[in-house]
């Protein structure tokens, strides 16, 4: 009964999203869409670009329509809701699907658009339509995510209370709640993320072909959704998995150490070098590189000093550290291609509410250290900075090649997973009581923000 | 019982908590806004000289477009960079006249005039007491006319005529399943079944079909989770 309470309603959060947003405010959303639509014209990967990414007549005119006629914040806008019907001209169904390419998207894996083309055969006849349709399969991947995190947390804490609560929490910012109703794959990067860490965590030496074969799929899926999946597969594997890589025999663990940690930088490399243009970073000269890479990532968290030049251009994002921009405003919450902000009180409450499981998880893996719970959480903590700090490497080579600021915070919630491994697990330690108020504080909070995110995006889209 | 009293309570948290997110989203005020298609271009037509005087000038208006409530006509004037100084006076048709002080205008901004009289086919700008130029900025219509006012319709500012700006706002551009009552609905029921989860998850006396309450360090069989 519970675990189907937290799917409906993570779903509904999702659909109310998804219904409050105009349609194609998701990240990059006509791209992704433009991808399902190659494949449901036969086309299969990797999508022909040439000589550059043409979008169907019918995704042009609901753009048109939609966004571009409407939403556009101009001095005469926003229309009121009647001067809209009245202006609002009918999408014409059965226009053309033909089109070429789908921009930045192309060269991802086709998994998660090759999910979508059910609800894009089902949507309907217009660009819209078969795009709310695919926004309904983005809910259900977010209500999927919170299932999928009770199960992790049961399979490492065996407590029912604390894994529903957890999986609860998870569901609750409104940047996940907006990849939950945005057609994008971030959810369901997630999902497949959460998927992996479980399969992963149950892996024992011992383990069967069935446990092996689930592991094996949930990696491959987090790797056939996103390029960064390969790298965070990796991240999982390595991580949580280590109670299972390592040997039985303790004189060879520090031979395998070096040997796993050797392979997967070799891996990542690899991987690395087709994600991102290495070649042309590396033309800068590899110490002028890492000069830079050391310096954008003191600027990253730090102020700038003295004798550094600036790393960034000076943006929303950057102002007044990148960790800020980032990291708080944008892994919060920024609904869509306008982001739309929340209002400043509430990222410190958010703040505040990640804290309340942050502080207390930390303090009940220092009190027993040697337990289970306490190492996965090490190993999860070690991941999620490994993880974080690929991401910073990818951005580092961007800005080296010229290319500006591409990170975001959504591109972390693959790593939530982690992150309940790592502050939330440890709290199976602590008294019921002291472990109930710790929960309740942090989701009195979230479930805060989580009410004022969806104010905020009625509030900006509606007026 | 108790189920059934915290069910409601729930429920009744989870609506007030929704209604304080749209209240909280509602709009202070609505600006008018244009009810008629018109193109992007923008002509700043100067109809009082850098040395400022008075002048009044009668402009033909197109149609006012049909079934529109609390029809406006709205202007810009434009006072290029300079305060405003010279008192606008606005007459529409016959009967709407409304004056502008240079306190209630901007150069550049939008001044508008309500309009009761939706058969006016004449606009009538007087200017007086303007120390410096003043301008119209005109815009073009879809056919290439040029336009001095544009129609505009002016929003209720009662809450209910902002809560109905709101919900219309929220079904304008998308499928019709996916209009207002959609987004409210399930909102409302994530907020209700998440304050319910929160409890049954936080309070002691639950049961949770039967679970383990000591977690990892407890003993015996541990039953699997049931999904």
């Amino acid at each position: 009964m519970v675990m189907i309470v937290l799917f409906v309603a993570t779903m509904a959060r999702g659909l109310a999203f998804a219904s409050a947003l105009p349609a194609w405010q998701g990240p990059d959303e006509p791209v992704h869409y433009a991808y399902v639509e190659r494949l449901s014209t036969g086309e299969l990967p990797p999508l022909d670009n040439t000589p550059y990414t043409v979008f169907s007549p019918a995704l042009t005119a609901s753009v048109q329509r939609t966004l571009t006629a409407f939403r556009e914040h101009r001095p005469d806008r926003p229309l009121t809701p009647h001067a809209e019907r009245l202006l609002l001209t009918r999408e014409p169904g059965g226009l053309s699907t033909a089109g070429s390419g789908a921009l930045g998207a192309q060269s991802y894996p086709p998994l998660y658009y090759m999910t979508l083309l059910p609800a894009y055969w089902l949507g309907g006849d217009t660009a819209t339509n078969r795009l709310y349709a695919m926004r309904v399969m983005n809910a259900l991947y977010g209500a999927f995510f919170a299932l999928a995190i009770v199960l992790l947390l049961y399979e490492v804490t065996r407590n029912r209370r604390l894994s529903v609560a957890a999986g609860l929490l998870a569901s609750l910012p409104p940047i996940v709640t907006q990849a939950s109703a945005t057609c994008s794959p971030d959810i369901a990067l997630t999902l497949f993320a959460t998927l992996s860490c479980w399969a992963v965590v149950r892996l024992r030496p011992d383990a069967g072909r069935a446990d092996l074969a689930v592991a094996v799929a949930a990696l491959l899926a987090m790797a056939l959704t996103k390029p960064v999946g390969v790298f965070l597969a990796i991240i999982i594997l390595v991580t949580t998995g280590w109670p299972w890589l390592r040997p039985t025999l303790r004189r060879f663990r520090p031979i395998y150490r070096i040997a796993l940690g050797a392979l997967s930088l070799l891996v990542l490399w690899f991987a690395g070098t087709r994600a991102v243009n290495i070649a042309a970073a590396a033309s800068h000269g590899t110490l002028p590189t890492i000069r830079f890479g050391m310096s954008y990532l003191w600027q990253y968290y730090l102020p700038r000093l003295g004798f550094m030049h600036p790393a960034f251009g000076r943006s929303v994002l950057t102002e007044p550290l990148p960790l800020w921009g980032t990291w708080v405003r944008t892994g919060t919450g920024s609904f869509g291609w306008l982001s739309a902000w929340l209002p400043k009180w509430a990222y410190f409450v958010a703040i505040a509410g990640t804290l309340c499981c942050v502080l207390p998880g930390i303090a009940a893996s220092i009190g027993h250290p040697s337990s289970e719970v306490a190492r996965t959480a090490r190993r999860a903590i070690f991941g999620f900075i490994a993880f974080v700090f690929v991401l910073h490497l990818t951005e580092i080579v961007s800005l080296t090649n010229g290319t500006g600021l591409v990170l975001q915070g959504r591109y972390v919630m693959p790593a939530i997973p982690l992150l309940g491994l790592a502050f939330v697990a440890p709290l199976v330690h602590f008294s019921e009581r002291t472990r109930s108020a710790v929960l309740a504080a942090s989701l009195a909070s979230w479930g805060l923000v989580s009410i004022v995110g969806f104010s905020t995006l009625i509030s900006f889209f509606a007026t | 019982m108790r189920k059934l009293a915290r069910m409601a309570m729930v429920t009744v948290v989870g609506i007030a908590l929704t209604g304080a997110a749209v209240y909280s989203a509602l709009p202070e005020r609505i600006s008018p806004v244009q009810a008629t298609r018109n193109g992007d271009a923008e002509t700043a037509v100067k109809i009082v000289g850098d040395g400022g005087g008075r002048v009044t000038r009668t402009f033909k208006l197109p149609p006012a477009p049909g079934a529109t409530p609390r029809l406006g006509l709205a202007l810009r004037p434009a006072t290029y960079l300079k305060r405003p100084t010279g008192t606008i006076t606005v007459v529409v048709g016959e009967r709407d006249r409304c004056t502008f002080r240079p306190s209630q205008y901007t150069d550049g901004g939008t001044i508008t005039c309500p309009v009761t009289q939706t058969g006016a086919d004449t606009l009538r700008i007087s200017i007086r007491g303007a120390a410096g130029p003043l301008a119209l900025i005109e815009r073009q219509s879809v056919s290439g006319e040029r336009l001095a006012g544009l129609w505009v319709q002016v929003p209720s500012r009662s809450v209910g005529g902002r809560i109905r700006f709101v919900l219309t706002a929220l079904s304008t551009t998308r499928p019709w399943p996916f209009s207002w009552p959609l987004a409210l609905f399930c909102f409302v029921f994530a907020v209700c079944a998440s304050l319910w989860l929160g409890l049954v998850a936080l309070s002691r006396s639950e049961d949770l079909d039967g679970a383990p309450t000591g977690g990892v360090e407890a003993d015996g069989e541990i039953p699997a989770l049931k999904l």
